[in-house]
């Protein structure tokens, strides 16, 4: 036997909730009334075939089956003349009612028209790409872009073993020498990176840059995979 | 009405690769004012409605494009792609739950649907249709993400506000059974 693991997207189930719900709309019960005893021994008949395949079901599963065995017990002990104690099914009344709602929603979505699905926009000739993607553009910017850059610029560095001492380099030293390279024509982010003498440095221009940017003193544009820096 | 306006807008229009705004007509139509745009916009989405083409012109994500219509895209889509462009039923649950409540964090999600949503957020941030927006301000400071520029574009909706409203089964109606069953039904029952 080899030891490959193969994906099985057996579950028609997105998650116990789903399944529940399969389980309720099956049985034609009500949600607020929920027979606790048919329903678990269902939940449970489907772990099992789950097992017999050989499988594994997923954690959640085995989380809404010991809570539903719980609710079941409960239920058990309570005597039918308590109707002062809360009902041990609102527990998982609320969830499955907001899963319901949410499904509903997905439903609203996915009967919009899509694009690339039911709508076709115009596309663009190769011809135009080409030179739309020469020309420089403002960066769609969020911090995610910019730490995606800031991990390939540093890819290459040697890693740096930290300690605690006093800095070496001050964001606000950074930020008047990113300043004074306003007049020295193109400045980028790979010539900050390649004028700092270790990581640590580079990472202060690059906290000083932000601050540059963010006090509105210059911009960053993307230029064919370098990030240029524009002064105002 | 300007007819030479709406020849000019529907040039642009025609030659574009995205959605253009009106910011975008404005900034090469120095002689026209926003309504005089806005006004040749509407009239020229009305004209394509009567026209019974198989495409129109479409305001997303705040602006014009031409698309086909749905009828058309078994059609269209054989040419461009070798399998439909869709969401998996998990994609399209967590993209609503995003969509409607935003700004989310994991967690909340994963609490709704019940089941880890990692890799399901990772492919829809991946396909551009949702982002972080911010950090939610408790403890950890999770990660919150909304829906993007590009999931307006893609469900064709001008902006997040014109989203279809949902009524609310849970909310709106106590009595409700599975919800599965139809409203008439609901109705039904409770005459009786």
């Amino acid at each position: 036997m080899n030891d490959t693991k193969y994906v099985v997207k057996l579950d028609e189930f997105e998650g116990p909730l789903d399944l529940l719900l399969y389980l309720i709309h099956k049985n034609e019960v009500d949600i607020f009334d929920i027979p606790i005893f048919i329903i678990t021994q269902q939940f449970l008949d489907y772990l099992d075939s789950i097992y017999s395949q050989g499988l594994e079901p997923n954690p959640e599963f085995l989380y809404m089956a010991s809570v539903l065995v719980h609710i079941k017990s409960k239920m058990l002990i309570q005597s039918p003349a308590e109707t002062e104690e809360e009902d041990p099914r609102t527990e998982i009344i609320a969830p499955l009612l907001d899963y319901l709602y949410v499904k509903e929603l997905s439903k609203t979505l996915d009967s919009l028209d899509m694009l690339y699905r039911d709508t076709f926009p115009r596309q663009p000739g190769s011809f135009l790409q080409e030179i739309l993607q020469n020309t420089e553009r403002e960066v769609d910017a969020d911090l995610t872009r910019l730490m995606e850059a800031f991990k390939r610029i540093t890819g290459g560095a040697p890693h740096v073993k930290i300690s605690v001492r006093p800095p070496k380099w001050t964001v606000k030293e950074k930020f008047e020498e990113i300043l004074s390279l306003r007049n020295t024509g193109t400045l980028t982010l790979g010539h900050l990176f390649s004028i700092s003498s270790c990581l640590e440095e580079f990472l202060v221009f690059f906290v000083a840059l932000l601050e540059v940017i963010f006090n509105g003193l210059a911009s960053v544009c993307e230029d064919n995979g370098e990030i240029e820096i524009k002064f105002n | 009405m300007d007819d030479k306006l709406e020849l000019i807008i529907e040039a642009i229009i025609f030659s574009s690769d995205h959605p253009v705004t009106i910011k975008e007509l404005l900034s090469v139509l120095n002689e026209y004012t926003y309504k005089d745009i806005r006004t040749a916009l509407e009239n020229l989405t009305l004209r394509y409605q009567t026209l019974k083409r198989s495409f129109h012109l479409v305001e997303v994500a705040e602006g014009y494009q031409f698309r086909t219509k749905k009828e058309f895209s078994p059609y269209v889509q054989k040419l461009y792609l070798s399998s439909p462009y869709k969401l998996s039923t998990a994609a399209m649950e967590t993209l609503a739950i995003i969509a409607y409540r935003q700004p989310i964090s994991k967690l909340e999600i994963e609490n709704i649907r019940g089941v880890d949503c990692s890799h399901t957020i990772k492919v829809l941030v991946e396909k551009g249709l949702v982002r972080v927006v911010g950090r939610k301000d408790i403890i950890g400071r999770p990660l919150l993400y909304g829906t993007t520029r590009r999931f307006l574009e893609v469900f064709g909706l001008k902006d997040i506000s014109l989203l279809p409203e949902v009524e609310d089964i849970t909310k709106s109606d106590t009595s409700a059974k599975t919800g599965l069953e139809s409203k008439e039904e609901r109705e039904h029952e409770r005459i009786d």
